[in-house]
Formats: structure tokens, sequence, C-alpha cells
């Protein structure tokens, strides 16, 4: 297409979108709204999924060596765990440094337990991460063992709290995913029957269009652009709601952090959320006007 | 130019042409005559693939219209003007935007555009109204505008399906004065029209059809039926 034509087309495009701004405002308004809604529930999710993915506490699995495992067995068992393919580290917590670390919480907290207590009664401690929180169980059940391993005399995995929050994360998934297909599916909608009564506003121009010989893609271009733009226009604007309202969900969770006790962590920045949401408004647009133009070309 | 051969259009069970044949040579001019419903408006939509035949050839130009694919039928529609009866233009653009756009759709430059818009223009009489919007124009005016907007091109052949339909008798010689001056330039004009004073004016090769059936073709014809009128008791 020569580029005097392309011109041309973004001039009809920019042209059309002005003459008919009652329609591009409507189209715009209603992108907006569900991308920012879309764009929230998008924003929640990853916030919890960053929460929850920072409890390392609750993603370790303590194994404990019996009293008399010698250091170089304790080696060779660490050796072994951290060849399963579930296992992202392990990490040796020598008697020593358990007892030095009991001992320093113990004068912290006034417990004076240390004192009733003569030599150092604690076993080596192995402490071990899983690449995949859902497979923490089944590294702790391999781990008890005693065939595998009978050095280890008891493991520790306690994520009751991490199963309580990946059982919510997930059920924040399945909705969240329902929910932003539902608003795709209405966005994509909305924006299909904005262009379709444009296209219906035009079709005497596009008759005429089609009567002068003009290519297929001559007409759908201009309402391509206007689709795009509306989409595109419509995303930033969702994404700058969501960044406002980043603030108070960011809030939220904080609150619900120190509830739980949970390790903090910073929002970082959501100006991804902006971007995000601007890519999938312009690409919901040109999709949109594609198939809406496509249909009615082919019914022309 | 244009060749008919055995040429049927059905719809259920009503037929809007039945077996036409003709043949209409390069640089003829052509009256399509008949009462509404004949046919000339689907035989005209048949001739830019507007619609295809049930049955039946038909040619344009050298091409078999009912064998193009969807995506020749832009560059097919180039080698022809069409004129409707109601004119057909953007009410949003000015007269020199109306014609410019035939050149704009086609691919043509800025440079192409500013030299051949004014020059058709002058042609149809209206190189004074280049920025004038439809609506300040008269009918006559705005079949002007449409004449030179299918002509900007220089197709060889100009179809006008009832051009003088919505003008007076006055304005409808006008127009059709125009066209006989396109068809002395070379082009191939075959005009579908029911306006008897025209036809009788101006006495071209008349083709006319009755139900669907093509029923005279009559070099320097007048509307009527000689035949016909001089049965008719007086």
């Amino acid at each position: 297409m020569p580029l005097s034509s392309l011109a041309f087309l973004f001039e009809e495009a920019a042209k059309n979108i002005r003459r008919h701004s009652l329609m591009s405002f409507a189209a715009l308004g209603t992108v907006a709204m569900s991308l920012a809604v879309f764009g929230g529930a998008l924003y929640g999710i990853y916030r919890v999924n960053q929460v929850v993915s920072a409890q390392p506490s609750q993603l370790e699995i303590l194994a404990f060596m019996h009293v008399k495992t010698r250091r170089s067995e304790a080696l060779a068992v660490m050796q072994r765990i951290q060849k399963l393919p579930s296992v992202k580290s392990v990490n040796l917590v020598t008697k020593e440094q358990a007892w030095a670390h009991f001992m320093a919480e113990d004068r912290l907290n006034k417990t004076n337990l240390t004192t009733a207590v003569t030599g150092n009664p604690l076993p080596d401690r192995l402490d071990i991460r899983v690449k995949n929180p859902h497979e923490l169980g089944a590294v702790a059940d391999q781990l008890r063992n005693q065939t595998l391993f009978p050095q280890i005399k008891s493991v520790l995995d306690d994520h009751r709290l991490l199963k309580i929050l990946l059982a919510g994360v997930g059920l924040l998934r399945v909705v969240g995913g329902l929910l932003a297909f539902l608003l795709f599916c209405a966005t994509t909608f909305i924006i299909h029957n904005t262009l379709r009564l444009t296209l219906v506003a035009r079709r005497r121009e596009i008759r005429i269009m089609q009567l002068v010989g003009a290519t297929s893609w001559f007409i759908r271009l201009p309402l391509v652009l206007e689709g795009t733009f509306h989409g595109l226009a419509g995303g930033i604007i969702a994404g700058v709601i969501v960044l406002i309202a980043a603030n108070s969900i960011s809030n939220l969770m904080s609150q619900f952090q120190s509830k739980l006790s949970l390790v903090s962590v910073s929002a970082g920045n959501p100006i991804f959320i902006v971007l995000l949401l601007a890519v999938a408004g312009a690409l919901i647009g040109m999709g949109a006007s594609l198939f809406s133009i496509r249909r009615f070309l082919a019914r022309a | 130019m244009i060749d008919l051969q055995h040429v049927s259009v059905a719809y259920e069970d009503t037929y809007a042409l039945r077996d036409v044949s003709l043949s209409i040579e390069k640089g003829e001019f052509v009256f399509l005559v008949g009462a509404s419903g004949a046919g000339k408006s689907t035989l005209i939509r048949l001739l830019y693939h507007g619609q295809l035949p049930t049955s039946g050839k038909v040619i344009v130009a050298g091409q078999r219209v009912n064998e193009l694919r969807s995506h020749d039928v832009p560059y097919f529609r180039r080698k022809m003007g069409i004129v409707f009866q109601d004119f057909g233009l953007l009410p949003d653009k000015t007269v020199f935007e109306n014609v410019a756009f035939a050149l704009r759709v086609i691919g043509a430059s800025r440079r192409d555009i500013r030299r051949q818009a004014p020059l058709i223009l002058e042609m149809v009489g209206l190189d004074g109204r280049c920025d004038a919007l439809p609506a300040q124009l008269s009918g006559g005016e705005q079949q002007r505008v449409a004449i030179a907007r299918a002509l900007v091109n220089n197709p060889p052949l100009l179809l006008a399906d009832e051009p003088t339909g919505n003008l007076d008798p006055e304005t409808s010689k006008g127009i059709i004065d125009l066209l006989h001056h396109i068809n002395l330039r070379g082009t191939t004009v075959l005009v579908a029209t029911h306006d008897q004073i025209v036809v009788d004016c101006f006495r071209r090769r008349v083709i006319e059809l009755d139900k669907g059936h093509l029923v005279r073709d009559e070099e320097g014809g007048a509307y009527f039926n000689a035949v016909i009128q001089s049965s008719v008791p007086v």
C-alpha cells in the first residue's frame, strides 16, 4: 500500500473518531470500565501470589537427624536429598549452630531453659526447600521413609497455613481466571457491538468504497485503527484506575499479612499493569474490529 | 465490452432475468429500458459483480464476472464507473473530496489527485463548486459530481442506473447530454432508465426488458416499441 494511501487512512480514522465522538466516548468508557475490573482482579491475584511465594518458612521441610548421627553421615544424607528432583536447596544446620541459636533466643526471651540442660542435646538438622510448594508433602513423605533415610529421626513439614494460602490462591486463580475470561468476552462484545453500529451508520460510505474499487483492506484499515484506538485508550484509562486502586489493594494486603503474621512484600512498581491493560485493550480492540468488519463485509 | 449469454437470475420462485443474451461493443451508447421490476437494475448489478447469475455467462471487459474471485472484484470494478439514481455521494465530503475519493481508493498520489480531479470537475461543469458540500448542490449538480467520480479513473465503461430518476426533465436532458459527450470520448455507456423523454430525444440503441425477458434490441430506437405504439388505437 502506498504511503499516501496509508496517511489518508490514518486521517480518515482520526476524522471518524472525531465525527462519531459520542460513539467513541461510549466505546472507550465501557472498555475502560471492563478492563479496570479485569486489571484490578489481576493485580489482586498478583499481589496474593507475591505474598505467598515470599513465605520461606512455609516452604521449608525440617529434617532432624538422630543425635548420634555423625557429621559425615549428615553431609552424605544432605547430598542425597540435594539430588531429589523436587528439591531446590538443602542447608545443614549443625547441632552447634542450632544450640547457639537456641541459647540466643533463650536469653532474649528470658525463659532460662538452657540453664537446666547440660551439654548439647540437639541433633544436626537439614533445612530443605522445594521447587514447587505443592510438592512439599511428597518430599516430606520420602524423607520419612526409614529404608531410604535411616539417619533421619523426624521430619517437620508444618505447612497448614501454606495449604490454606495455596487453596486460597488456587480459588482466586480460578475465580479470577473465570472473571477475566468473562470480562474479556464482555469487552470484545462491547467493541464488536459499537463497531457494528458504526458500520451500519457507515454502510453507505462502505458501499461507495466497494463500488469505486476499494480493496477490503482499504475499507478495513480505518475501522481497525478506530477499534484499536478505542481498546488502547480504554486500556490506558483502566490502567490508571487500577494504579490508583493499587494503593488500596496494597493496604488491604498489608492488613492481611500482619493478621496472619506473614512476611510483608513490597508492591514493587505497578506501572506494568498500565502497560499490560493498554496492550490487552489494543489487542482486544483490534481483534473485535477485525471480526466485526469481516462479518459485515461478508454480508455486504 | 459486454457479453451476456443465456443469463438467468432467479429468486426462489420468480425470475428477475430469464435467458437473456446480448452483446454491447466498445464505444457504444445503449439505453436499457423497461417498466419497474423488468430486470434493468438486476442486469446492471450483474455487470459490476453486485450480484451473480443463477445460470449463464456474464463477460465484461474480457473478464468472466461469475468466475471472479472475491479479492479480484475491487480491481475489476476499477475498469468501470457506476452512477446511481441516489447519487451515492459522501455527505460530509466536499465535491472535490468526493471525486478525489475514487482516486484515493486506488492508491493515486496526491499530485495525481490534484491534477486529475479539477480536470474532470471542469468537464462536468462543476469547476467552480469544488468546496461545496453535496447538501449545498442541486440534484443535477449532485449527479454531475457522481458522474465525475465515476469517470475520474478513466474507465472504459460507464454504467448508469436510473441516473435521471430524481431529476426534472430539463436537468435530465443535461445529464444525458453529458453522458453522450463522455461516450464521444470513447467510453462505452449503458444507461438503465424509464425516462421516455431522454430515450426518445437521443435515439440510440435501445434494449428493452419485460418481466426479465429481453423483448427488444433496436438501433436508434424510441422508448416504446414503434410496432406496439402504432397498433395502439388513438
